[in-house]
């Protein structure tokens, strides 16, 4: 246990050396911004892990709770000087003078904290957390009553509602409508304040799923008719997992908003949850360091994956999507070989072997042709990459990287603890066998007829 | 006063009756044998009782206090706990946990405190570890030391039937509704089951309500047998008489051909 | 039976409801001094369009829906694609003769070989003649054919009907067996896959669709002294969908297939056991299903001048909902409640000008709605009393 602790301190503190080299390295911005992200999309996914993973709910809204947070924290940390200047067409002034934390503060006398930045972030994310929350259990009543892709097509309504309302005429009062809210002081975007609140909410959240209430979830989404028969009251805990999930969301909304100084109508649509789904599947349904790893993945995908859209000669394209079904072909034969799965290639292969090198063809036959040559911006393939993983991981391994399991030190140093030793199986015949042990004797004795 | 109390129950599905004017009494302490045909409406009758359906008509009494219409978790918070035909464990959780939910609905303190780990969480999680362990050790030691973190999913069938006993009796309930508890077990595995019962009874101060389809076993822990056939029923009484009882025959065999 | 049936608690509330809103409607119709009879014809005709096409959409999601339990998120997608392959067909056609060749020889083969397996048409003579249809059609078309509205719908109706089926074989079979979960993730992944694929085949940008100028010509006529603006597509939509419907209703009613399909979708292990190919028929499911996306797409292309990759994001949506209104497994409940939908959209918007912002998120309520308190829909069973 002594170990575990000290193992865990010595990598945080690695890693905090690791970060703090890496600001004053040169050229990190780009890295630094990658990282930055990880931590934030990576609490995101955490809190979307805690219904969709351990709760075992498919909750599709997740958006919604994110875009609450932004707005709020957008709202309450605008400075004075970005609101005076405001092209507040939309937004009313009553907002503009009175939803400011800053103003709040003074009047209650806490210029102190007033003054901070920082404390004021960490105030103004509670609230954007609270708001989120409280949206958090109105989207979560109806899981009492819906189960399975009803539940998560009704989540998904909620997600679509709230990302809809800022354009509204009436709401835009709040939001500025169309055009956002823009000069958000990027303090709580920066690495340092993403890293300890990705800590925090690593800590909590872990913290939670290792205690009564985190295996009452997981009882929930074992069997939710025994859970209930165990006394696990599943109306509160379903509406607590929502609530709990939409704050951290929100949270994280918030410090989106701050990493990008801005927020606006399209900030948070149904893509960000979709871009969360991947990460928390990838990494393993029900594992927060899954969530982590998957997240971590997904950033990088995303970042690193520009090259993927930029504009190329569009033989490139004819090729690549001939290989890529080529490969897929032998891809599929493959699996289906190993797998022994008959027959081993069925007319949908055939398909697109010859779809791909029909296009193969195509592309070699025409090469000269003005339009194999000119030049296409390959627009949208890091999200098509995305969805191919996610369907991959579906098809293929629906658990993802981790599963359900977690990283402890154990897995990394100790004996593994689901295969039994051979003292284990020793043990175990001993255990069950009448015969080896005598305190089973004993029993058999009164149980033969 | 008795500890269960059902009085003239009455549960229709769409046109089928399920349950027609079924009134049974259990005292502290008994052993209660529910038998009947394929279908008498046994299992219904326990979903009755733990909340699962309500019924049409009719009282259901737990200690006096009537809970018709109780959700299930509050009636296992009242007292009563079951286990299920076929079985519903927490398959992909490990044995200890499967012990340590169902005595969650004791907990004391907040999710917030459980985060933070009070002192008097911990304190509590302790007793509730503590509680698992004497819980399983009522089987012997074989849910206990290395089985204990294995998840369930590995454990062999009869091992698995045992951790869901444990887990009944983990919910920290006066009754329990044991629903064919020796389903799919050998005669030896049987015979221990049936010791394990009358302990739990002698030892732990368990009401118990069986539903069993063994004769075996119902007659030798049986303070009493009570016949259901299609939804009514039709005898009640210690097993030799009921046993005996030509309508329970007839239920069970038909009628001789005159 | 029926007696209880009409008194369900959800029953009441559905009616209730109905009430109303017909109240609601009328007081509003009171208020506004301006709702001409005119403008009642006028709404009346472009509702019926639009229910029509949503209707069309719907269909396909209530026919997986009945089969597969599946929420096919890209239904959406392949309406879109229907669109973009007719679009393709009018603007490109007629091509050189080498590459419609080519195209022919592998879109036609692709085409052939699911039309085969999907229409039990493996015995040889058939696959003949069948082959000698698509291929020399194709080409025919491809190389010779300025093509008009009709072929480009006809043609983007077979090739989105295959696509359909592909998605299916490629993306939803694999995980027959799954969760419903994960199936509907699936789903929700070929639905991005899709929308992205658009934008990077068609481009992103909004393009324009120009039809047959037959079909745009104004055919306005007065009632008293307002205008009812009247185009051709008015007419061409409800008829074609009209159409459709009869056909389906054949298929479904008196074809083997299609008591296939019907049974498959009252319990499959059962139908399997009565010697059901159940594969065929969920393939066959999805391909009927998309070529209907395929026609609405056409005419809503039509309809409003513009193709987009992302068009079918809220139409499917509506669509969707609208398949849940009338109750989701049921071919007649898709019909209704896609005319009905259309109905409200047009009908709102009209009587309650200031509420058009909010438009799509009352399809969002309703659906929400709907799923809360009578997730039948309006002619499914009754499902909330079951225990």
């Amino acid at each position: 246990m002594m170990r575990n602790t000290l193992l865990t301190l010595a990598t945080l503190g690695i890693a905090v050396l690791g970060l703090y080299l890496l600001t004053q390295a040169e050229g990190s911005s780009g890295l630094l911004s990658a990282i930055t992200l990880i931590f934030i999309w990576g609490i995101a996914a955490i809190s979307l892990n805690l219904i969709n993973g351990q709760l075992g709910i498919l909750s599709l809204g997740h958006h919604g709770f994110m875009l609450i947070g932004g707005y709020v924290t957008a709202l309450l940390m605008l400075p004075e000087r970005e609101r005076a200047p405001f092209r507040t067409r939309l937004l009313s002034d009553w907002a503009r003078d009175h939803l400011d934390l800053d103003k709040w503060l003074r009047a209650l006398g806490l210029d102190y904290v007033a003054n901070s930045v920082d404390l004021k972030f960490v105030i103004a994310l509670f609230l954007a957390g609270i708001a989120a929350a409280i949206v958090g259990v109105i989207v979560g009543a109806p899981s009492l009553r819906l189960k399975g892709d009803y539940l998560a097509i009704v989540t998904f309504g909620f997600g679509e509602i709230i990302r809809l309302l800022p354009n509204a005429p009436e709401v835009a009062a709040f939001t500025n409508g169309p055009l956002g809210i823009k000069g958000i002081p990027g303090n709580a975007g920066g690495v340092w304040w993403t890293f300890f609140a990705f800590l925090f909410v690593l800590w909590f959240l872990s913290r939670l799923k290792f205690s009564s209430y985190g295996r009452a979830f997981e009882g929930i989404r074992e069997d939710e008719i025994a859970a209930e028969a165990m006394g696990v009251n599943l109306a509160y805990h379903k509406v607590l997992a929502f609530t709990i999930s939409a704050f951290f969301a929100g949270v994280a909304g918030g410090l989106y908003a701050s990493y990008l100084q801005s927020v606006d109508t399209q900030t948070f649509n149904f893509f960000v949850t979709f871009f969360l789904l991947v990460a928390i599947s990838l990494g393993g349904l029900g594992s927060i360091t899954g969530a982590v790893l998957g997240t971590a993945i997904v950033v990088l995908v995303r970042i690193y994956g520009g090259f993927l859209e930029e504009a190329y000669p569009a033989y490139v394209g004819y090729t690549g999507a001939a290989l890529l079904m080529l490969g897929a072909f032998a891809f599929s034969a493959y699996i289906r070989k190993a797998r022994r799965l008959r027959p081993v290639i069925e007319t949908k292969h055939y398909i697109f072997g010859a779809l791909g090198l029909g296009l193969l063809l195509v592309a070699f036959l025409f090469r000269g042709e003005p339009w194999m040559t000119q030049t296409v911006q390959f627009f949208g393939m890091r999200k098509i990459l995305l969805a191919v993983i996610l369907i991959l991981i579906m098809i293929y391994r629906r658990e993802g990287i981790m599963g359900r399991a977690e990283f402890s030190w154990k897995l990394v140093f100790g004996p593994r603890e689901d295969i039994p030793t051979e003292e284990q199986r020793k043990q175990d015949a001993w255990l069950s066998n009448p015969d080896l042990n005598p305190d089973l004797q004993k029993e058999d004795d009164d149980a033969s007829a | 006063m008795p500890l269960l109390e059902l009085r003239n129950l009455y549960k229709a599905f769409g046109g089928l009756q399920a349950i027609s004017n079924v009134s049974l009494t259990v005292n502290e302490g008994e052993i209660v044998s529910i038998i009947g045909p394929n279908g008498a409406g046994k299992s219904t009758l326990f979903n009755l009782i733990t909340g699962v359906y309500r019924p049409d008509r009719g009282d259901i009494l737990f200690q006096g206090e009537r809970i018709n219409g109780l959700t299930p978790d509050q009636v296992t918070k009242k007292g009563i706990a079951r286990t299920f035909q076929n079985l519903r464990l927490f398959t992909h959780l490990t044995v200890l946990e499967n012990i340590l939910i169902p005595q969650h609905h004791r907990l004391k303190s907040s999710w917030l405190a459980a985060v933070l780990r009070t002192p008097t969480y911990l304190k509590e999680e302790e007793e509730m570890r503590k509680t698992a362990l004497e819980k399983l050790s009522f089987f012997g030691p074989r849910l206990m030391s290395f089985r204990l973190h294995q998840p369930v999913y590995v454990l062999s069938y009869a091992n698995r039937r045992r951790t869901e006993m444990a887990r009944a009796m983990a919910t920290d309930a006066k009754l329990l509704l044991l629903d064919e508890p020796s389903a799919g077990m050998n005669p030896k595995e049987t015979k221990e089951i049936t010791q394990i019962i009358r302990r739990f009874r002698d030892e732990g101060g368990y009401t118990i309500v069986l539903v069993e389809h063994k004769m075996n076993l119902v007659g030798e822990i049986s303070d009493r047998v009570v016949v259901l056939d299609y939804g009514e029923k039709i005898a009640e009484g210690d097993y030799k008489d009921v046993v005996n009882d030509p309508k329970v025959i007839e239920a069970y065999l038909g009628r001789r051909e005159e | 039976m029926t007696a209880s049936k009409l008194a369900t608690r959800s029953t009441m509330i559905t009616a209730f409801a109905g009430l109303l809103l017909l109240a609601l409607i009328g007081w509003r119709i009171a208020m506004l001094g301006d709702y001409t009879f005119a403008r009642i014809v006028q709404d009346f005709l472009n509702a019926l369009t639009l229910g029509s096409l949503y209707a069309l959409i719907a269909l396909g999601y209530t026919m997986v829906y009945g089969i597969i339990r599946l929420i096919n998120f890209a239904h959406g997608e392949i309406f879109m694609l229907g669109s973009y392959f007719a679009f393709y067909a009018m603007t490109l056609a007629p091509i050189h003769w080498g590459l419609a060749l080519l195209i022919t020889a592998l879109l036609g083969g692709t085409v052939l070989l699911v039309l085969r397996s999907l229409f039990n048409l493996e015995e040889p003579r058939r696959t003949a003649a069948l082959a000698l249809l698509i291929f020399a059609g194709t080409f025919f078309l491809l190389a010779f054919r300025n093509m008009g509205w009709i072929e480009a719908l006809l043609l983007s109706m077979l090739v989105t009907g295959v696509a359909g089926v592909l998605l299916e074989a490629v993306a939803y079979r694999p995980l027959r067996g799954a969760p419903r979960e994960s199936m509907l993730i699936t789903a929700i992944a070929a639905s991005f896959f899709l929308q992205n694929l658009g934008q990077l085949l068609f481009g992103p940008r909004v393009r324009g669709f120009n039809a047959e100028t037959v079909l745009n010509r104004p055919l306005n006529f007065t009632i008293g002294e307002e205008t009812v603006y009247y185009t051709g597509i008015l007419i061409v939509v409800p008829a074609v969908t009209a159409i459709l419907l009869f056909v389906l209703n054949l298929f479904v009613t008196r074809t083997r297939l299609g008591k296939a399909m019907r049974a498959t979708a009252q319990d499959a292990e059962v139908a399997q056991m009565m010697g059901v190919n159940v594969n065929q028929v969920i393939a066959l499911t999805f391909f009927i299903g998309s070529i209907l996306a395929a026609a609405a797409g056409v005419m809503y292309a039509i309809r409003f001048g513009q193709i987009h990759p992302l068009m079918g994001l809220i139409p499917g949506i509506k669509a969707f909902t609208a398949a849940v209104i009338g109750g989701i497994g049921s071919l007649p409940g898709a019909v209704l409640g896609g005319l009905l939908l259309g109905f409200i959209e047009i009908y709102v918007v009209s009587l309650f000008p200031t509420l058009s912002a909010y438009k799509d998120v009352f399809a969002f309520v309703l659906l929400i709605l709907i799923l809360l308190f009578r997730p039948s829909g309006l002619v499914g069973e009754d499902l909330t009393e079951k225990v």
